[in-house]
């Protein structure tokens, strides 16, 4: 009964079980749970020609532009491409996330943006193949930037009409932005009314000694700028100088403005009128139907209500001009009032 | 044919399988709740005795059994208490002899051989001898420790529970953990039921406290770490278990009572010498042992209370941050934070109560009933030791109830059968008196707030309130059947558990700022987690089958094999996982498993060398299958889109109130997913263990061991930003937009996440490891009854993975690297449990001369828990959103040469950033002294008095400032230009490493009388 040996071997088969008991152990490496997930990003690379960011009529798609795929918050690039001959970019297998798309612009023009992607991150969920196009045009800048962008620059400006193009029948328009105006001179005709929200695409230019935006085409759009298109009362003097300036191409109104003087330029009537404070050109543009052509010296424009244009001598001097009859209400001489 | 590796691994699994398969049938010989002794009684020339009058006494209770002697000098006692038996044996012819000091543990058998001496008659003295057969002492190398009589009665003690007892083992922490896991992890185990508390899932650490399992009502208790009974099952640590006290032979009644307080102007410590706080605290019980019918029906009841009070200092700066506060508070919010320059007072308030009843139906059959009632109350920073924040002002209400009882009948003289069923029911409640709401339930408490330049926090913490409870049903059947020299046994178990979760991190609102002056001028950030529900009911079911063969393969050889299936029932079935995550990223795509299933085998070898007991090696190998963490099943039931956070950062404006909702705005919901396969944690242990016995009374143990444990739990953020952000100057990664608030890093909310309608989303892998590996030696010397002494020694090295285990709540903290391939894991390294040097002693002596007078004593000491270099709280070096898991890079700058003299880790790390775990202080040392007097004697009775002179050594305890770098309020972040690096503004915080919140318990004495009548 007493064999040590047997204890020997039972030792053995210890050792020999031990490490096999160890060895059982399985990797844990199927324990772990990761995102796997895969989905897909493509969409359209255009040419936005109304700014609209989304591509519509007129747009154009840009073929052979670099398209990059962002880690949203980083600057990691998880994938490239480079668009078709339709402008179309497709990116598959992406890890699921939320991303930025990025347009190489290094490979656009100088004046050319990015505009047609939403601000927000795209989000690629599992499988899914989101559609994001992304516009090429200008920027889109306010009135007040775009008074003070240098001459010669595309742009995009929003705001909203205090007058069409077709008001004065020479091309010229005015909007207002949050603050200041803007004057659009060789601008497209379009069927616009004051307070409607509009976007002018032209060119930052310069016209007696104001900045204005030309070669201009409008679009209108919903949503823009809600400001009040009523007209600022100034006296006569200070219409004169629009305020220092302040109010070029905006609206403004005098009151009790007597007329001192009136001439013709070119067909329209202009009559200077003093409200005690100083003299101001009012000026009763031709392609305006006023319901009279003229008014006499001694005449009050009990009323008078108008855009701030640069009198066309370039000196830093404003006309006010009525965009139809019922801007004005004017008392002849001795009269009663009519408008 | 060469078989291939794998091949051959079959083969040897199938020869260990099969062996197994073979063996299935095979039991250990004895019940787990009580030992066996046997023995044969011999001749002076080894022939046995026939019909030899045996006579085995209980020396704890008086119990007395007879037998006599076979025709091969055998005799046999079964169903024995665990304790310290005497065996006297006589013929007509010899001398008879007493053999005392015979342990019996729980599920094992002593084997006696008794000589008799022929003497001519008549026979006028009686030969005694003490027991010096196998393996008598405390220690068995690799597989466990026991504690007897001693340990739990004699030896000065911290407290009455039995979690204490783990201070006298060097393989253990003090909250029980085993081998480098933690206490949550120990199985425990009272008179064979498990006992399952509820526990708060941020503060796991703490395996059980209880009051409903004091020390009187316990006569035995045992630290498994290798336990080799297959019917050891459901936890992958080890087992601490505990043995009723059975009732004495004659009616007795024990009470105890003692006392210490500041009025003994005993208090020593440097911490407390200025400390004005009065305190008392006293202990007091009772057990009242009762025998109903003499020998056949017994009855033990007992109670104990306790009130234990413990001054603590003034955490460090508290006093410059109350000062602080005043100059920004309304002046109607000072009182909350009054306490912030007081001396506090940690209060532990218990109660228990405690009854069993021993039935000795026949003399095969033995039936026992018990049921442990507590109730505690821990108040003052007691209840959140596990924090990293120091908070205070927590109180945690606590009751248990644990009753269970079994039947063991020896059917026949090689078959025995046991029956056993328990029922548990636990509270635990987490309040802070902090937290208020008014009449319209808006909350108007204190939000935890943090100051990163003090590295305190005041207010509710992210970690109260909480309400948890529990309750549990368990049985047990096992039979075993004795085929020549195999032993074999059987058996099914089953536990049914309910938990109740109400619980949600953080709930209060967190709030981070610089310094209190930041409360006012917008340096600062603030998260919470809102919504509900918070936690949930999980219900948890347990099936086993265990087999078992204990082979006695020659004398002194015994191999025990055996395996067990487990069947994990999960509440899996009542997930609702949130569809809209599932839909963006496909996750869960896998579901959780209804059930685990688990199958571990054990075997064991038990090699009396010599045959006499001389030298013994014992020899082991098994898996130890755990349950899952039912905190993390609450988390993944909860958290599925009701719970939301928000966040903010900048101008909070209104602290100490709430930020409201424009302020601090909803980032999305918090979401928890269990990760895929999901596994109850495994381990796996080789130990092996040589007892050598010098002298007649003289042992010396070696051992070591080998322990894996796979399947832990540990969490990552699937919704941080796949792609950094950028690296800051030392390389680390970031995520999100970084800003730097006064003193504090953290990420702009939702730049940093993948999905930014979503929060956190928390993956919760089983896929975490744990390895240690250690070596034993250990002393056990006694001399008559004057002398005992032992000493156990402990080297380890503990690795994991698994960081954040030991206060970072369920499944740790996420990486700080999170894209490191598992080749280069940041999180491998040192383990939260790793103490490499233990070394615990405890004599007890008994003056020759002066029997009356006994000094006994507790040395241990041990290596302190590791850290790592960190930043300060609030800091978010990654943006990550998580402030607690970054490592602190180690610049060689001429500001951190003065910490670099002063800790080796730093030294060692400069230029580098810092490995997990990499600081440690100082080995700490405790010494507790003990001089008893019993001066007055009647019967069996007596009068001990008792003085206690605790912490004569003091270990230095408490929270440590594990901030290593800064951040420099006067700076900015920057990109470099050149680089592309995020520079981020560090500074080197000179006060790393100091205790900022001391937890050294102070030295005193404790005088205490105890009485047995």
């Amino acid at each position: 009964m007493n064999r040590p040996w047997n204890g020997v071997l039972a030792v053995t088969l210890l050792v020999l079980s031990a490490p096999f008991l160890v060895a059982c152990e399985e990797d844990a490496g199927d324990q772990v749970l990761a995102i796997e997930a895969r989905g897909a990003v493509g969409g359209v690379v255009f040419f936005d020609a109304n700014g609209s960011g989304t591509p519509d009529g007129g747009d154009t798609p840009l073929a052979g532009v670099e398209v990059e795929l962002v880690a949203a918050g980083t600057s990691t690039v998880v994938d490239d491409g480079i668009t078709d001959t339709e402008g179309q970019f497709l990116f598959e297998s992406v890890p699921v996330g939320t991303f930025d798309l990025r347009l190489d612009e290094s490979e656009l023009g100088d004046t050319l943006v990015v505009v047609g992607l939403d601000s927000a991150h795209v989000v690629i969920p599992m499988d899914g193949e989101i559609q994001r196009d992304l516009g090429v045009s200008y920027p889109t800048v306010t009135v007040e930037e775009a008074r003070a962008l240098p001459v010669g620059m595309p742009v995009f400006v929003e705001g909203i009409t205090l007058a069409g193009p077709d008001v004065f029948n020479d091309n010229t328009m005015h909007i207002r932005g949050e603050e200041l105006a803007l004057r659009s001179i060789r601008t497209l005709r379009a069927a616009l009314f004051p307070g409607d929200s509009v976007r002018l695409r032209g060119r930052t230019a310069n016209f007696a000694g104001q900045p204005v935006l030309s070669d201009v085409t409008t679009f209108l759009f919903s949503g823009g700028i809600i400001t009040d298109p009523r007209p600022t009362t100034l006296s006569t003097e200070e219409a004169a100088v629009a305020l220092d300036g302040l109010m070029d191409a905006d609206l403004a109104r005098i009151e009790a403005g007597v007329v001192t003087d009136t001439f013709s330029v070119e067909d329209d009537f202009v009559a200077v009128v003093d409200d005690g404070s100083g003299p101001l050109e009012l000026v009763l543009d031709r392609d305006v139907d006023f319901g009279f052509g003229s008014v006499p010296p001694g005449a009050t424009f009990r009323r008078a209500t108008g855009v701030l244009v640069p009198a066309p001598e370039g000196s830093s001097v404003w006309q006010l001009k009525p965009r139809s009859r019922f801007d004005i209400d004017v008392i002849p001489p001795g009269g009663v009032s009519g408008s | 044919m060469i078989p291939t590796l794998s091949t051959r691994w079959a083969v040897v699994g199938a020869v260990v399988l099969g062996f197994c398969a073979f063996s299935s049938g095979g039991l250990a010989a004895q019940n787990m709740q009580n030992g066996v002794i046997e023995g044969v009684v011999l001749d002076q020339v080894g022939d046995p005795i026939f019909d030899a009058f045996v006579v085995l006494s209980d020396q704890e209770s008086s119990f007395t059994w007879t037998r006599r002697t076979d025709r091969t000098g055998r005799f046999r006692f079964s169903l024995l208490a665990p304790g310290n038996y005497s065996l006297f044996a006589e013929t007509l012819g010899f001398m008879p002899k007493v053999t005392s000091n015979i342990p019996v543990l729980g599920g094992i058998a002593a084997d006696v051989e008794v000589y008799l001496a022929p003497t001519a008659p008549p026979v006028v003295r009686v030969d005694t001898v003490s027991f010096a057969g196998g393996v008598r002492g405390r220690t068995r190398p690799g597989l466990g420790q026991w504690f007897g009589r001693p340990e739990i009665r004699g030896f000065p003690d911290r407290n009455r529970q039995l979690l204490d007892l783990t201070r006298l083992s060097s393989t253990a922490d003090e909250l029980a953990g085993v081998d480098g896991l933690p206490g949550s992890m120990t199985g425990v185990v009272v008179d064979g039921a498990t006992l399952f508390t509820a526990r708060h899932p941020y503060l796991s650490a703490d395996a059980f406290r209880t009051s409903a399992l004091p020390r009187s009502f316990f006569s035995q208790g045992f630290l498994l770490r290798n336990a080799r009974d297959t019917e050891w099952g459901g936890a992958a640590g080890g087992f601490l278990v505990g043995q009723g006290r059975r009732a004495a032979s004659r009616s007795e009644v024990e009470i105890f009572g003692d006392w210490t307080g500041s009025a003994m102007g005993a208090w020593t410590s440097e911490y407390l010498a200025d400390n004005p706080e009065s305190h008392n605290t006293y202990r007091f019980g009772a057990t009242a042992s009762i025998p109903i019918t003499s020998d056949t029906t017994n009855l033990v009841i007992g109670f104990e209370g306790w009130n234990l009070e413990l001054p603590r200092s003034t955490p460090l700066g508290a006093a410059e941050l109350y000062q602080d506060l005043l100059d920004v508070l309304d002046p109607a919010d000072a009182p909350r934070f009054e306490d912030l320059q007081e001396a506090r007072l940690d209060r532990q308030t218990a109660y228990s109560g405690f009854a069993r009843l021993d039935w000795a139906i026949g003399p095969t059959t033995l039936t026992s009933l018990r049921i442990n009632v507590g109730e505690i109350t821990e108040a003052s920073g007691v209840a959140l030791r596990g924090s990293t924040q120091g908070w205070d002002r927590v109180t945690m209400e606590g009751r248990d109830v644990s009753a269970s009882g079994f039947l063991v009948s020896e059917i026949s003289a090689n078959t025995g059968l046991e029956i056993r069923a328990g029922f548990g029911s636990s509270t635990r409640d987490f309040s802070s008196g902090d937290v208020e709401r008014n009449e319209d339930g808006v909350q108007t408490t204190t939000p935890a707030t943090t100051f990163a330049s003090y590295g305190l926090g005041v207010g509710s913490p992210p970690t109260a309130p909480a309400s948890l409870s529990n309750s549990t049903f368990s049985g047990l059947v096992s039979g075993y059947y004795i085929i020549g020299n195999h032993s074999l046994k059987a058996g099914l178990a089953a536990d049914y558990l309910t938990h109740d979760f109400d619980f949600l991190f953080g709930g209060t609102g967190q709030y981070f700022f610089t310094d209190p002056a930041a409360t006012t001028n917008g340096e600062g950030w603030f998260a919470q987690a809102v919504g509900g529900p918070r936690g949930s009911a999980v219900t948890q079911g347990h099936y086993g089958a265990f087999l078992q063969d204990t082979w006695k393969v020659s004398d002194g050889l015994t191999v025990t094999l055996g395996t067990r299936y487990d069947y994990e029932q999960t509440p899996a079935d009542e997930l609702d996982p949130n569809l809209e995550w599932g839909v963006l990223t496909g996750t869960p795509n896998t579901f959780p498993q209804p059930g685990l299933t688990k199958l571990s085998s054990r075997v064991n070898v038990y090699w009396d060398v010599s045959g006499s007991g001389r030298t013994v090696v014992e020899a082991g190998a098994g898996v130890f299958s755990g349950m899952m963490d039912p905190s993390l099943w609450s988390e993944v039931l909860s958290q599925n889109g009701g719970v939301e956070a928000r966040r903010a950062v900048g101008d909070l404006g209104v602290w100490p109130s709430l930020p409201d909702s424009s302020t601090a705005p909803i980032t999305g919901p918090q979401l928890s997913i269990l990760g895929p396969e999901e596994r109850a944690p495994r381990t796996s242990r080789v130990t092996l263990g040589i007892s050598q016995r010098l002298a007649a009374a003289t042992w010396l143990h070696a051992g070591g061991s080998f322990r894996r444990t796979n399947f832990l739990p540990r969490r990552n953020d699937l919704n941080l930003s796949p792609f950094a952000s950028g690296v800051d100057q030392f390389g680390r990664p970031l995520y999100g937009e970084l800003n730097r608030v006064g003193e504090l890093l953290v990420a702009t909310p939702g730049s940093n996440r993948r999905f930014r309608d979503f929060d956190q989303v928390w993956a919760l892998n089983t896929d975490g490891y744990s390895e240690t590996r250690s070596v034993v030696v250990a002393l056990e010397q006694g001399y008559r009854d004057w002398f005992d002494l032992f000493a156990e020694y402990t080297y380890s090295e503990t690795t994991d993975d698994w960081f954040g285990a030991r206060d970072g709540g369920p499944g740790g903290l996420p990486s700080p690297f999170p894209q490191q391939g598992e080749s280069d894991d940041w999180r491998d390294g040192v383990s939260d449990f790793d103490v490499p040097h233990r070394l615990t002693v405890g004599l007890d002596l008994v003056v020759p001369q002066l029997r009356s007078l006994r000094l006994s004593g507790t040395y241990r000491m041990q290596s302190a828990y590791p850290f790592t270099p960190g930043f300060a709280p609030g800091v978010d070096a990654n943006g990550d959103y998580v402030t607690r898991n970054d490592a602190a890079f180690v610049p060689d700058v001429p500001a951190i040469f003065d910490l670099a003299d002063e800790w080796e880790c730093i030294r060692d790390q400069l230029g580098q950033t810092a490995a997990r775990n990499s600081c440690r202080a100082e080995i700490t040392h405790a010494l507790d002294l003990r001089l008893m007097y019993t001066f007055s004697r009647v019967g069996r009775g007596g009068v001990d008095l008792i003085v206690d002179w605790m912490n004569v050594l003091e270990p230095e305890l408490g929270l440590r400032d594990t901030a290593l770098l800064s951040v420099d309020s006067a700076r900015d972040i920057v990109v470099d230009p050149e680089t592309g690096e995020t520079v981020l503004p560090f500074t080197v915080n000179p006060r790393f490493g100091q205790v900022l919140v001391g937890r050294s318990p102070g030295t005193f004495f404790r005088f205490g009388v105890r009485a047995r009548f």
